[in-house]
């Protein structure tokens, strides 16, 4: 059974403007599958009709083998999702709003104790655990919503760039328990811009341009392919390959400004 | 379906935190103590202190000053209120806690006035009942029709901002003492307050709770609000 499936996928947003184009995309268990694109390509579209806030316009999505139809909601309890704009309630403490998040999921009161107090101190937010969500940095929000989504231990995480305006130290230890969850049984679904930390961290990446699957691969064959060259070009990094899927002939004379 | 005290106590502190409901209060306050301190020198003046009824003048200044609680079940910014998309098998645990919490504001509030008012004035046991039966018809309004401003595309859009839904409460709170007025001043009858009580909450319980709750995923799911 994959973790999740997309067929032919479609969102056309007001009836013309298609944000996602027939996607058809498997990402098996316990893997980290990395998307990546432009800006407006039509991955935080997909977060968010996994996260049932955008309704599909067209095909099929498939958590842990179950059709999720519109309206469905019981496979959320085990998803964790950390979405482009994080969803904390800015009044509460991190402390109250894991708590709260805590029994949204039906978890024992000591058992939410005990997780609150060990994600605050994993995410280093224990400086601030009483101040109001509010007043917290970027990238402390950030953190909050990666603890909420951790809270429920879920099957599934799907994070919409989680690491953006963390800590290099926060970031590091987030990658290394990715990858221990992974070990544990755990997919993530990885939508982000850093594409160097998609290369180190990622199984798999798939690229998506104008609402299309334009790319995929395992990272591992990634780098076996890059410096042997392909399509008869030396590619150093993820980076490369990237710009080069995205950005076509016509494209590439607009790669300078002529003034500087 | 299980509510906790758990459940209400969140709902307490988010509802205190984005609701002034400091501010609340004192207005509460300073308002009940001019009314009664007002009131009751000119009543004394006619020798008509005795038919003024404080504990329902106290429970009518509590209504009127918490109902706005009830049109306004989830403030704060759109995200906060797309989090609970993601946890739907807990919105109606959500919904029922945010009402009930308001309705123990809308208790607690007067409760030292009532329990101080019969050392300073007359009151009988039927000005308390009185006052017991205008809340049972007050309330139900606000549940439905508050709860039905709340789940409104308005209602669920406004933020900080709220003169949108503005206009909307000022006529439930002219109209919500409509029931009272027919059916304790008119009617006299104390069974017909409470049988409107029962029926307007499973009317909410069971009608429009589930519908509440589809209005707000349909209006939270729409592209055009993202």
């Amino acid at each position: 059974m994959n973790a999740i499936e997309f067929k032919k996928l479609k969102k056309i947003y007001r009836g013309k403007i298609a944000a996602v184009d027939g996607i058809d995309l498997t990402i098996p268990k316990s893997t980290i599958f990395g998307i990546i694109g432009p800006n407006g390509a039509g991955k935080s579209t997909i977060i968010n009709i996994l996260a049932g806030l955008v309704n599909k316009t067209k095909g099929e999505v498939k958590i842990l083998g179950s059709q999720i139809q519109k309206g469905d909601y019981e496979y959320k309890r085990d998803v964790g999702f950390v979405l482009e704009q994080p969803h904390y309630i800015e009044k509460l403490s991190v402390v109250e709003y894991l708590h709260f998040a805590g029994t949204m999921y039906e978890i024992e009161t000591v058992e939410i104790e005990k997780r609150t107090s060990e994600l605050i101190n994993f995410l280093r937010l224990k400086e601030k655990e009483n101040d109001w969500i509010e007043s917290y940095s970027t990238g402390m929000k950030k953190k909050v919503s990666l603890a909420a989504a951790l809270i429920h231990q879920p099957k599934i995480l799907i994070l919409d760039e989680p690491l953006e305006g963390i800590d290099p130290v926060s970031v590091k230890q987030i990658k290394d328990n990715l990858r221990l969850m992974v070990e544990k049984g755990v997919t993530v679904l990885i939508s982000s811009h850093n594409l160097d930390s998609i290369e180190k961290m990622c199984d798999e990446v798939g690229i998506i341009d104008k609402g299309k699957l334009v790319f995929q691969a395992k990272t591992k064959d990634i780098h076996q392919k890059i410096n042997k060259g392909i399509n008869k070009e030396i590619y150093h990094s993820l980076e490369d390959i990237f710009v080069d899927t995205i950005i076509d002939d016509n494209d590439k004379g607009n790669n300078k400004l002529s003034w500087l | 379906m299980v509510i906790k005290l758990i459940h209400i106590k969140s709902q307490l502190k988010i509802i205190k935190r984005y609701s002034s409901l400091v501010f609340v209060g004192i207005m509460f306050y300073a308002i009940s103590i001019l009314v009664i301190t007002l009131l009751s020198s000119k009543m004394r003046q006619h020798h008509l202190l005795s038919k003024v009824n404080f504990p329902l003048l106290i429970i009518i200044i509590s209504v009127f000053s918490t109902a706005a609680m009830f049109a306004d079940l989830f403030p704060g910014k759109m995200n906060e209120k797309r989090g609970y998309v993601l946890q739907l098998w807990s919105l109606r645990k959500v919904i029922i806690s945010k009402n009930g919490a308001s309705t123990l504001i809308t208790l607690l509030f007067p409760l030292p006035f009532l329990v101080v008012l019969p050392f300073f004035f007359h009151t009988s046991f039927q000005d308390y009942l009185n006052a017991g039966l205008y809340l049972i018809t007050t309330l139900p309004p606000y549940l439905i029709f508050g709860n039905m401003i709340s789940f409104s595309r308005k209602g669920l859009q406004s933020t900080d901002d709220k003169s949108d839904i503005l206009p909307y409460l000022l006529l439930l709170s002219i109209c919500a003492p409509m029931p009272y007025l027919v059916l304790e001043s008119g009617l006299k009858s104390s069974v017909f307050c409470l049988a409107f009580f029962i029926l307007c909450i499973m009317i909410w319980y069971f009608y429009l709770l589930p519908r509440y709750e589809h209005q707000f995923i349909e209006l939270l799911t729409k592209s055009d609000l993202l």
